[in-house]
């Protein structure tokens, strides 16, 4: 029975191609995979495989025509077998396979260039429909396969030269089941052939299959998000910023603590007594509560202390003025007041003006260490890092310390190395003698 | 290596010495074979070979009792065993099979030792306490020996095992078979065909326990049908020898009489030729990897005597591995080294009649690690073996439910012992329920069934009803 040649649909988008040249003319022989026609699609030009194995008999548009895609544009037979007359421009149904043209899109995904060494092509590989299907069948990757097609197209000859270790029915069905890639095994089998305990050695990466719902996603910034974004990237750029890393023994302070909240409603925070300590240590080391000027530099005298709170609409700085002056259980009903407002979005534009330091505290997510960025027109930023339990020897004893990481960022404009050094060795002075803050 | 007499030495000539023997020979290994009795080993010479042997007899005689349904008419229905005449036929099959064994030991030049085979230690072997001979690499092939009860009685003269009832000279009268195992239900359908009065006794609750329960159940029902009596669930406790018969106490009081009892109630390891060099031994069984390497380096244990698997065709197996690996220790360049055992699908065969085949894992030890789907086919739907007035048994197949994979095959039922050997080939190649529903299988033959079983599994068997 004579067989159709179709105009081929290589890709979802494409509604028709054009023939740009017979290769073979009505009488021909024509070969299973042998190029019949050169076709250009809406991506790429490309030969045009013969399915089917007989004579070339019937050419139903001459070259240079445009045809709608999966329309009949010849007849492949016995020689001196009738075509069928009422089917000539019968269009027929094609069945998408969405196999194919999933595994495309998830090359496109997976990998954004292509060895060059088996594909020119970037991107989407060029192959003829017939490949296709052999290379899904035999389930090798298109990139895999060095091209012969005039245009660099892979053809179905290509795919079937390649000498892929064979597989088993049930290693094959696994692969495929979990998208594992198996071109690049090799397997235990008699030459190479793969077997499912062989699978456990194909590249990770490749093992899960990508769920349809992986979709980007537009977020819009808050007005605070944009304003935030902006300073952040002024001060980045603007400030010669060095930072410093310490590490406190905060061991006495917890207990300190632990026995002051047994007396009292409101417990306090680790962070309070961080920021009592930093209003302490700055007022000793005025310098870095300064303003840089360009050619001054102006050493605040009130200390006004802001504290970074992660409200839901972005980073709000809440200040604690004065910050010096306050006991430290009021400073931490002033801090837990602030913070309260803050993530609820109560806080006044007046309680987030005139701070001179600002302390920023990522400890409660384990960080070690960090680079915080200056609030401008500050000077300095105190980074508050997380508590571990580390081992020390005391008066030849082993003994588990509690030990806080702080990080310091400040303009080295207006301050040096050292001074720096300075002041923040005051403040873990103050966090490992904590009566001291107290008083 | 220089200065040995051998490249290795293997100590026992069954299925896995002679194999390792012949396969070191190949890769020009120069190999000594020690045999202490005759070449051949159990399976020649006691075991697989002559019992199929009797079997072919035992299904003359029962096809015999069939013949007249099928109309043919006998005139004299009688007959007799003369023991005589069928053991002679056995020995001569078994010679001929052992002869064989030898002419390809000497054709690979393989240098045969008869004698007690010793290691003394790491390569060194004593032959009959007198002669050393020395090699680096040492495989012992030592095989088994069937197991005696450890019971008050149990030494008398009439109480056999399986390697002397096969020479025996006359069927006795009354014969209990201690045992529901392998042995014990082939020996127990040879002596009833042959005319003896049968008695199998089963320490477990179940006759062939290591096997499927549809399958014992299905052997049970077949036992019963010729008249073999079996009791499941009971303990031998003692034997008393009076002159005139053997009486079996049991626990609970029972007591049989019997003229023979047959102990078929296992095989142990003969650990003779290990000697006494800090090789490990468990549980009677001398340890060796799936390298069928043991703890002294150059010393490999193989079949039966490492018990991974106390079969013949799984002795080849091992026996080959050993070889490859062992001639890779003698400093050999293998290219296949070194070589695993792979023993998941070994089929196992039970020559009952109707035949029992196994491989993979029974459908209770499948549910333990997969989600599972069972396909059966009943033999009475097959052509072949209707025709062949065989319709008891089944086929059944055990399969992933996801991937398909063939997880195990049991088999009841005519041909059985070759058509598990086509479970096991498509097992090993990993070839799922999906494509053997799609092979096709000649017709009419008792293959088909397995086909089918596997289309049940998927839902899609063509001669069953919808279920």
């Amino acid at each position: 029975m004579a067989e159709r040649i179709i105009m081929p649909k290589t890709g979802m988008a494409m509604e028709e191609g054009v023939i740009i040249k017979w290769l073979k003319k009505e009488g021909d022989a024509v070969e299973k995979g042998e190029p019949i026609a050169e076709i250009e699609t809406d991506k790429a030009a490309m030969e045009l495989e013969s399915d089917y194995g007989g004579t070339l008999l019937k050419i139903l548009y001459p070259d240079l025509t445009t045809v709608p895609v999966v329309e009949t544009i010849a007849w492949i037979g016995e020689q001196g077998e009738q075509v069928p007359h009422d089917s000539l421009r019968e269009v027929i149904e094609v069945i998408e396979e969405p196999s194919i043209d999933k595994r495309l899109a998830e090359h496109e995904m997976v990998e954004s260039s292509v060895t060059v060494e088996a594909n020119l092509a970037v991107g989407k590989v060029k192959a003829t429909p017939a490949a296709k299907r052999a290379a899904d069948k035999k389930n090798i990757r298109l990139e895999k396969i060095v091209p012969s097609g005039k245009f660099g197209e892979v053809r179905e000859c290509d795919v079937l030269a390649v000498e892929g270790s064979t597989i088993t029915p049930l290693a094959a069905r696994i692969a495929a089941d979990k998208n594992i890639d198996v071109t690049t095994l090799s397997g235990s089998g008699f030459s190479g052939k793969i077997f499912k305990t062989d699978l456990g050695s194909a590249p990770i990466g490749y093992q899960k299959s990508i769920p349809d719902n992986f979709e980007d996603e537009l977020i819009t910034l808050t007005r605070i998000q944009k304003i935030t974004g902006k300073r952040m990237l002024q001060s980045y750029t603007e400030v010669p910023a060095v930072t410093e890393n310490t590490k406190v023994d905060v061991t006495e302070l917890l207990k300190i603590r632990k026995n002051l909240n047994e007396s009292l409603k409101e417990p306090i925070t680790i962070n309070d007594f961080i920021l009592l300590a930093t209003a302490k240590a700055l007022r000793k080391n005025l310098r870095m509560n300064s303003v840089f000027e360009g050619n001054s530099i102006l050493c605040k005298g009130h200390i006004n202390l802001g504290m970074a709170v992660a409200a839901p609409g972005g980073l709000l700085v809440p200040v604690i003025c004065d910050a010096d002056m306050y006991s430290i259980t009021g400073l931490s009903a002033k801090a837990g007041e602030l913070s309260r407002k803050g993530r609820g979005g109560h806080l006044q534009l007046c309680e987030m003006e005139g701070g001179t330091f600002t302390v920023t505290n990522v400890g409660m997510f384990g960080i070690t260490s960090f680079t915080p960025i200056i609030n401008q027109p500050e000077t300095g930023i105190l980074g508050v890092c997380t508590i571990e339990d580390q081992l020390k020897l005391i008066d030849g004893d082993i003994v588990n310390r509690k030990i806080m990481g702080l990080s310091l960022t400040f303009d080295h404009r207006a301050v040096d190395g050292a001074d720096a050094a300075i002041f923040i060795k005051s403040i873990k002075d103050l966090l490992e003698a904590p009566v001291t803050i107290l008083i | 290596m220089a200065n040995t007499d051998f490249d290795i030495i293997v100590i026992g000539g069954g299925p896995a010495g002679y194999i390792a023997a012949i396969k070191a020979a190949q890769f020009g290994a120069k190999t000594a074979l020690i045999e202490k009795d005759k070449l051949g080993g159990t399976c020649l010479n006691k075991g697989c070979i002559p019992t199929k042997n009797y079997l072919k007899s035992a299904e003359f005689i029962y096809e015999i009792e069939k013949a007249k349904k099928r109309g043919i008419l006998i005139n004299n229905p009688g007959f007799d065993i003369n023991m005589l005449t069928a053991v002679k036929a056995k020995n001569v099959i078994v010679k001929k099979l052992t002869d064989g064994v030898a002419s390809l030991l000497r054709g690979n030049k393989v240098t045969v030792y008869y004698g007690k085979g010793v290691i003394k230690e790491a390569g060194k072997v004593e032959i009959d306490g007198t002669k050393i001979i020395t090699a680096p690499s040492i495989i012992l092939a030592g095989g088994s020996r069937a197991l005696r009860l450890q019971i008050p009685g149990v030494e008398s003269s009439r109480v056999l095992t399986s390697d002397e009832i096969l020479d025996i000279q006359e069927i006795p009268r009354r014969l209990v078979v201690i045992g529901g195992g392998v042995v014990g239900i082939e020996m127990a359908m040879i002596f009833n065909a042959f005319g003896a009065s049968i008695t199998v006794v089963e320490f477990e609750n179940r006759i062939l326990p290591l096997m499927d329960t549809e399958i014992s159940n299905t052997i049970l029902r077949s036992c019963e049908k010729k008249g073999i009596a079996v009791k499941t669930g009971i303990k031998l406790e003692k034997i008393e020898d009076t002159s005139s018969e053997l009486s079996l106490h049991f626990a609970g009081g029972e007591i049989f009489a019997a003229d023979k009892i047959l102990l078929s109630t296992g095989r142990q390891a003969d650990l003779s030729c290990a000697g006494d060099i800090g090789l490990t031994v468990e549980r009677g069984k001398l340890i060796a990897n799936d390298r069928m390497e043991t703890v002294i380096p150059g010393v490999f244990s193989v079949g039966d005597l490492n018990g991974q698997k106390m079969l013949a065709h799984a002795a080849f197996s091992m026996g080959k591995t050993a070889a490859i690996n062992a001639a890779a220790f003698a400093g050999f360049e293998i290219e296949e080294a070194p070589a695993r055992v792979d023993l998941r699908f070994v089929p196992s065969i039970v020559y009952s009649i109707p035949e029992v085949g196994s491989v993979g894992l029974t459908e209770v030890e499948a549910k333990k690690q997969y989600d599972v789907v069972v396909g059966k086919f009943p033999m009475s739907a097959n052509g072949r073996a209707l025709a062949s007035g065989a319709a008891e048994g089944f086929v059944k197949v055990v399969a992933d439910k996801k991937y398909g994979e063939i997880l195990g095959v049991q088999i009841v039922g005519y041909g059985a012992s070759e058509i598990i050997n086509e479970a096991a080939a498509l097992m090993a190649m990993e070839i799922t329920v999906y494509e053997v529903s799609g092979i096709i299988h000649g017709h009419p033959s008792v293959s088909e069934a397995f086909m089918e079983a596997a289309a049940d599994c998927l839902g899609s068997c063509m001669h069953l009803l919808p279920s």
